[in-house]
């Protein structure tokens, strides 16, 4: 209510204002030539000097990114005034110029008494101009073709576009390539010796083979580690202290098993936005959350203003590129020089998300509950709960201690509620919470005298019985107390200064537009709302007056969205192919790329949002295309045409992901411990694991040494939606020194010796396993001569030729590319 | 025996690019370069992205981190008045000026256990921490009024090694290797020395560069890892692998013949077998007389590893390695000021005096710019709570120095007040440090970048200014 009786006050200052006459200003005739003669030079357009535009009168008044450069109440303190009135010449404006005469200024300061009276007709608001991913989704027809190669639709577009450039695609590649193709591509695992020679006999159809692996639980493990890039999830907090979060995996669970049962793509995109908030409490919900909860801490710092809006900045970039597919992070401080996306778009898209917080929250599955219940010694729960209640003492007794150093002006800033602070007593107030803030280590201090003994005595307990006891079954979740109808019971947090759990604070937080980025230079109050730019033709549909995440994923999830079910397909048809439709997956906006074949990516969206937003759906319809299935060969007139394959005349072979190359050693080798999901391998457990490489702990900056070579997830501060994938002779190195290839070699040589036959035969045999295919008679040639040059030189404790020549196969550039 | 001068051995890309191109004509030099932008992702090459713009002072760098936060009024930044304050509160005229962010208290002056004295033709003043870099002091460039706002270790870190708090962007080390390349193809353009294991990865990682850019962690006795042949195979038998796979390699390049990063993994194989064979001799110490490791005080317990660390990055500098980074952590003195900092520069001081002797009597030090520096210094004021005194972290005012690669040497920049709390002339941002720094490369901070999420990234994301004093340019 507060800001409402600012607006009553303004309105009647201002009221009393045109009471008193001021002077006429006609903008047209005498402003806008003013303006454009001394200051248009520099200050008009998106590229404007210093972020400063004098070419919107909204631009002037700050409404975008809060900076009014006029006063109305104050005019003297208008910065555009003070500019160009400004006795150095180093400050003032026009800078390198003449000074504005008296008459000038004199009709500038008429201009803003009269508080900047503006004509449209003769300099208009400026408007973006028209961006094709920004206009309604509509669905294509598919294109009539003759070509004789079309198989699907996907083909028809395809080959509208290799028409137009006067190119003919490749024949469709060997079987034996197809089958290692598709099943790296959905499982990131070569193919079983049993599907090859089914694929091969004509036994299994390549549908069927598209079937299999669809519905393999490796699928979800391979897909799902895509969408982890996408959302920057990592096990720990990144920053200083960088603790281990050791129950996000449940995250990273939901992530495979969503991918695994085929979840719609807009329940899988509401459940991680808003799963606390949905009225129908399940553990899935709040475990999907860890989407949002996987942004980075910095808990060493003490400035909560900064800690909080560090994680908030984070959660709204990685939202709007996850899945609007719009950079978002340059809006943070300025309005976007390319994207029609303000400051102002940026706070309101962050009021979303303001409210909550990444938490330890227990989960309630009654099966977990009951097994956890058994496991723990009755005396546990209620020590720790009454060490827990002992412990929220502390709080009152800080602000006790605290408020006697504070002045009275601090101390009833500080108490007043968030909602009815002004501006300036909230800035006091943040300065004041500064005080309050104290190491997590020493907060015990604060307990109160006589609870200190009952204390002590119930904190050794507790910390005695927690040695056998194990965690309560809990997941990193984002938890808002003020907006999920849910009570969670939020579990402490970890860190040294961990952001403190508040639900008053969430209850009555105010959220403003932060000036130039700064979290202690606050601006006018936002609410929750959507970019302007896509809210003209999709306004958020909502009858609360503080919308909440629930609000904005059904919005994003509207099938009128203009971007969601197209990032969404873009990114998919990116990681069958190597790049997407558009090649920059997280950027859709004005500076990204443009589509190669925008029919195509229209039709796949339209397709998703009919087919129940199935993303098995879309992987059908690609994978059943001809294109999908083209040769990778270089054919010199179709290089020298289109060296990029941007009209997809061909496959594009390409380098694996290490986690697909580690993974795929394991497997060729017969070690790959395939259970799925549950906590992560621990992190010095990881060099000798043999599980697949997603459920290595991702410590954040603390990859295996492999992920780190071979550009794995490292820090993950950001979305990823496409990695890149470098060559050095670091890795090189790597793969062929590093026990790791070794022991893979071993197991693999050790199985084809025990096998009867002759050195070809082997040789045979080993090929089929690495490379999936019989080798060349030259390459048999040449395995032989390996052999005999290994052995002749071997010593004593030498490994045996076999692994030498097994060795050297899971080095060689066809074992780590999908071809 | 003299190395070879790095310069022989190095043609730059770009330069290759224009001589070849004098007989395309300049159209097909501008169709180049073009391409050569365009490529700028191009993971297989091995850096050389820009081409300085002007005369480099400096070719190579060496990174001297001192993590924790080395504190300015016990090394290089006298302060007479905060002796005579022991015991009392920052004045108010001094205080006032202090910027109000956390741990920065003003009460309670913490006088330096140290002496300051008179070194060099410059007669700059350095503590007695520091006894042998004193002696230096007229090629040391210090600048004493290094400022940011950040007092946490890893955002300050990354601040001043990767440009932002975050610690999401390339390194410094990464750009500059990116951005030049190296010398030695033989040796990564990127060398780390962790010495007490307490680097922060963001601090040497590749950031949004491709990985092979990020710094490789390297130490004394092991060289460069996985360097080593397993002990179970012959230096023989991996020729004979190398061989194998060359021959399948290639079979399968010919079916992608426009496929570059085909050929950069087989060229990738040549490398790493070169690697194998040169890096155990750049990093066989034995090779040195015992003359030169008692001059770098190896063998003396307090000096000896450090001692070894910077030999061998001046075998690194010598072998044409473009960027060395020397970690030191544990500077971070909360309490026992006196106990910590003597201990560490009683480590640190002799070896690197010893490394800029050397560098200088082998001519390298005039093109090897050398820094020195933490991620902030600390309070002149005491940290409560402990019984030998210490303080807290404090970015307000904080020293650096450099020295070699164009830097005049014995002189000063910057001040801070009379406590030594806060830059009051000349702050220097280590923003400003690093576009400095490149500078010295000859590159102008906006020459070098990288497209990334539709934005062209620099190293000082929005630009820093050079300190054109350092050069002894006014």
């Amino acid at each position: 209510m507060r800001g409402f009786s600012v607006l009553v006050l303004l309105f009647t200052a201002s009221g009393g204002e045109l009471a008193a006459e001021p002077p006429r200003v006609d903008f047209a005739k005498e402003i806008l030539p003013l303006l454009e003669e001394r200051c248009f030079g520099c200050h008009t357009g998106t590229e404007a000097v210093s972020g400063i535009r004098l070419d919107a009168r909204a631009e002037i008044l700050g409404e975008t990114n809060g900076e009014s450069l006029v006063h109305f109440e104050r005019p003297d303190s208008s910065r555009l005034l003070i500019a160009v009135r400004h006795a150095d010449p180093e400050k003032r404006m026009p800078r390198d110029d003449e000074a504005l005469t008296e008459e000038e200024i004199s009709l500038l300061t008429r201009w803003v008494n009269a508080r900047l009276p503006w004509d449209d007709a003769a300099l208009p608001p400026p408007k973006a101009p028209p961006h094709w991913a920004y206009q309604p989704l509509r669905r294509p027809a598919v294109p009539p073709t003759r070509d004789a190669w079309v198989r699907t639709p996907v083909d028809a577009f395809v080959a509208e576009r290799l028409a137009e450039a006067g190119l003919t695609p490749n024949p469709p590649a060997a079987l034996e390539i197809l089958v290692r193709r598709v099943a790296l591509d959905l499982m990131g695992l070569p193919p079983a010796a049993l599907d090859r020679e089914e694929f091969a006999a004509g036994r299994l159809t390549w549908e069927a083979l598209i079937e299999r692996y669809l519905a393999s639980p490796r699928y979800g493990e391979r897909w799902g580690r895509h969408w982890l890039d996408v959302v920057r999830w990592a096990e720990s907090e990144g920053y200083e202290s960088n603790h281990p979060r050791p129950h996000a995996w449940r995250y990273r669970d939901y992530v495979v098993d969503s991918f695994n049962r085929d979840r719609p793509f807009d329940q899988f995109l509401t459940q991680q936005i808003a799963g606390d908030e949905l009225p129908e409490y399940s553990d899935e919900n709040l475990i999907a959350t860890g989407f949002l909860a996987a942004a980075r801490i910095s808990s060493n710092e003490e400035d909560k203003w900064l800690q909080r809006n560090d994680v908030n900045v984070d959660v709204v970039n990685a939202v709007g590129e996850a899945f609007l597919g719009l950079t978002w992070h340059c809006a943070q401080c300025h309005n976007h020089k390319f994207d029609p996306i303000s400051a102002r778009d940026y706070y309101s898209l962050q009021a979303f998300f303001v409210r909550g917080q990444p938490v330890d929250a227990a989960l309630r599955d009654p099966e977990l509950v009951a097994e956890y219940a058994e496991l723990i010694p009755p005396e546990y729960e209620p020590a720790r709960k009454l060490k827990q209640a002992l412990f929220d003492k502390i709080r009152p007794r800080i602000v006790e201690q605290e408020k006697s150093r504070l002045t009275e002006q601090e101390w009833a800033a500080w108490s007043k509620p968030l909602a009815e602070r002004t501006p300036s007593e909230e800035l006091l107030a943040r300065r004041v919470d500064l005080t309050f803030q104290k190491a997590s280590g020493s907060l015990e201090k604060f307990i109160p005298e006589e609870d200190r003994t009952l204390y002590d005595e119930v904190k050794r307990k507790v910390a005695a019985l927690e040695k056998s006891c194990p965690p309560i079954p809990q997941t990193y979740a984002w938890y808002s107390p003020a907006t999920s109808p849910h009570r969670l019971e939020v579990l402490p947090a970890l860190g040294f200064y961990p952001i403190p759990f508040d639900e008053t604070y969430y209850r009555e937080l105010q959220t403003y537009l932060m000036v130039r980025g700064d979290v202690h230079n606050i601006g006018p109050v936002v609410k929750p709302d959507v970019p302007a730019i896509l809210r003209e033709r999709l306004p958020l549909n909502t009858a609360s007056e503080t919308p909440t995440r629930r609000d904005l994923a059904r919005w994003m999830t509207d099938p009128r969205h203009p971007l969601t079910a197209r990032v969404w397909v873009n990114r998919i048809w990116q990681f069958h192919f190597g790049t997407g439709l558009v090649e920059t997956p997280g950027d859709f906006g004005v500076n990204g790329a443009r589509p190669t074949h925008p029919e195509l990516l229209d039709w796949l969206a339209c397709e998703l949002i009919d087919n129940g937003w199935r993303t098995k759906h879309v992987h059908r319809l690609i994978l059943h295309s001809a294109a999908y299935r083209f040769s990778t060969a270089a054919r010199d007139e179709a290089v020298a045409a289109d060296p990029e394959n941007r009209w997809l005349w061909r496959f594009d072979p390409r380098r694996l992901e290490v986690e697909a190359i580690r993974d795929s050693m394991l497997a060729v080798s017969g070690r790959l411990d395939e259970s799925l999901g549950g906590p992560s391998v621990p992190e010095d457990q990881r060099e000798a694991s043999t599980r697949r490489s997603l459920y290595l702990f991702q410590k954040r900056g603390k990859p295996t040494a492999m992920l780190n070579l071979f550009d794995g997830p490292n820090e993950a501060a950001e979305s990823c939606g496409r990695r890149i994938l470098s060559t050095s002779p670091l890795q090189s190195l790597y793969l062929l020194n590093d026990q790791f290839t070794l022991e893979c070699a071993r197991a693999i040589a050790a199985d084809v010796t025990s096998i009867e036959g002759d050195s070809p035969a082997r040789i045979a045999i080993v090929f089929q396993r690495i490379l999936g295919r019989v080798p060349s008679p030259g390459e048999v040639g040449v395995s032989l001569r390996l052999l005999e040059q290994v052995a002749d030189r071997a010593a004593e404790e030498s490994e045996s030729p076999w692994t030498l020549l097994c060795q050297a196969l899971l080095n060689t550039s066809e074992f780590v590319y999908l071809e | 025996m003299t190395a070879p001068s790095v310069e022989s051995r190095f043609v730059s890309r770009r330069e290759m690019l224009s001589r070849g191109a004098l007989s395309f004509g300049a159209l097909a030099l501008a169709g180049l370069l073009h391409e050569e932008r365009r490529l700028s992702a191009d993971s297989t090459r091995d850096g050389g992205f820009v081409q300085p713009s002007r005369r480099p002072t400096a070719k190579q760098v060496v990174f001297i981190f001192i993590g924790g936060g080395p504190s300015q009024v016990d090394t290089f930044d006298p302060k007479p008045l905060l002796q005579r304050l022991d015991g009392q509160n920052v004045p108010d005229s001094i205080g006032q000026h202090v910027p109000r962010i956390a741990r920065a208290p003003l009460d309670g002056c913490l006088a330096s256990p140290w002496n300051f004295r008179r070194y060099g033709e410059s007669g700059i003043e350095v503590s007695d921490l520091f006894p042998e870099v004193g002696q230096c002091v007229d090629d040391l460039c210090i600048v004493r009024s290094c400022r940011h706002e950040s007092p946490i270790h890893a955002p300050a870190e990354y601040l001043t090694m990767t440009g932002s708090l975050q610690g999401t962007r390339p390194s410094l080390g990464a750009w500059i290797n990116f951005g030049l390349g190296s010398f030695n193809r033989d040796l990564p353009g990127f060398l780390v020395f962790n010495v007490d294991g307490s680097l922060r990865p963001p601090g040497i990682a590749a950031g949004f560069l491709p990985a092979r850019y990020q710094g490789t962690q390297v130490n004394v006795d092991a060289g460069v890892p996985h360097i080593a042949l397993p002990a179970t195979v012959s230096r023989d038998q991996r020729v004979a692998q190398l061989d194998f796979l060359r021959a399948l390699d290639s079979t399968y390049r010919a079916r992608h013949v426009d496929n570059f990063e085909l050929e950069a993994r087989i060229r990738s194989y040549e490398l790493a077998f070169r690697m194998q064979a040169s890096a155990p001799e750049a990093f066989d110490l034995g090779s040195e007389t015992e003359a030169t490791h008692e001059f770098y005080g190896i063998g003396a317990k307090a000096t000896d590893a450090y001692g070894k660390v910077f030999l061998q990055a001046r075998r690194l500098i010598e072998r044409g390695v473009r960027f060395v980074q020397v970690r030191s952590g544990n500077w971070d003195a909360h309490s026992d000021l006196e106990g910590n900092h003597g201990q560490q520069c009683r480590a640190t001081d002799r070896p690197i005096a010893a490394f800029l002797r050397d560098l200088k009597q082998r001519g390298l030090l005039d093109e090897t710019l050398v820094i020195w520096g933490g991620e902030f210094g600390r309070t002149p004021t005491y940290q409560k709570g402990s019984a030998k005194p210490g303080r807290d972290h404090s970015p307000s005012g904080y020293s650096m120095w450099l020295a070699g690669g164009g830097v005049q040497g014995g002189q000063v920049i910057g001040r801070t007040d009379d406590v030594g709390y806060a830059a009051i002339e000349r702050p220097v941002h280590p923003n400003d440090l690093q576009a400095t720094i490149l500078h010295a490369l000859g590159i102008e901070q906006r020459e070098l970048y990288y497209e990334h999420h539709g934005r062209k990234e620099i190293v000082t994301v929005n630009g820093g200014q050079v300190v054109h004093e350092v050069f002894g340019d006014t």
